[in-house]
């Protein structure tokens, strides 16, 4: 991973989202069974949101391409923690700016124990208020 | 699902293959690890529309291939990676 970016400085998070019929749909705001976070980058000047839509574009992401943003308290005040890992784009710029938004250690031990899957705790509990809380990027 | 083969993995391409050809269409979805965004999805009838899909593709994006007769993919679907 490239630089690390304190998540105290972060005041936005962006996700590139997909749009259809002028909408983006809850479904962006979902864990598959494999994924343990919901991936996003951190709104910075450089690389701009418009360089992560083009570095995802380029991974091959078809479709009308927007970012939308979130932020970091109304994140916090939903229970979820803010983890940097290295981004999987092409682009090391955009890479270095990647976070993840995860369950807290004691939720997710909390779920284990009940043998419930993460994917589907996170998408029933946090994915309709992400979804409600994103804001498309003007 | 066999996470360590590559888009160039000939026994992989083979059984997508023989997928598409004994019980079409197959369910194709384009996932983009770590890229904050979520899967594209399609339908594919010919192999030839696998290939126009996975020509657009760049690094780091992965290509997972499950029959639609079979949803509640017991054998797992077939995965590719750029």
């Amino acid at each position: 991973m490239g630089r690390k970016f304190p998540v105290s400085e972060l005041t936005e998070l962006i996700r590139v989202v997909a749009l259809s019929k002028d909408e983006f749909k809850l479904s962006e705001f979902m864990l598959r069974k494999s994924e343990n976070g919901l991936s996003l980058f951190a709104r910075v000047e450089k690389p701009s949101p418009a360089e992560v839509i083009e570095a995802v574009r380029l991974m091959g992401k078809r479709g009308d391409l927007i970012a939308v943003s979130l932020k970091p308290r109304d994140i916090r005040n939903m229970g979820l923690t803010i983890v940097q890992t290295p981004g999987g784009t092409g682009n090391e710029e955009v890479n270095a700016i990647h976070f993840e938004l995860r369950l807290p250690f004691f939720r997710r031990l909390w779920i284990r124990l009940r043998r419930i899957p993460v994917h589907e705790y996170f998408n029933e509990s946090y994915s309709h208020k992400l979804f409600r809380a994103a804001l498309v990027l003007t | 699902m066999n996470q360590q083969s590559l888009l160039k993995s000939g026994e992989v391409r083979k059984r997508i293959n023989s997928l598409i050809k004994s019980t079409p269409p197959v369910l194709v979805e384009v996932r983009f690890p770590k890229a904050a965004t979520s899967s594209d999805w399609y339908l594919c009838q010919e192999e030839s529309e696998l290939d126009e899909i996975i020509e657009h593709l760049g690094p780091g994006s992965e290509v997972h291939v499950s029959s639609v007769w079979d949803l509640t993919n017991g054998k797992g679907d077939l995965c590719l990676k750029r």
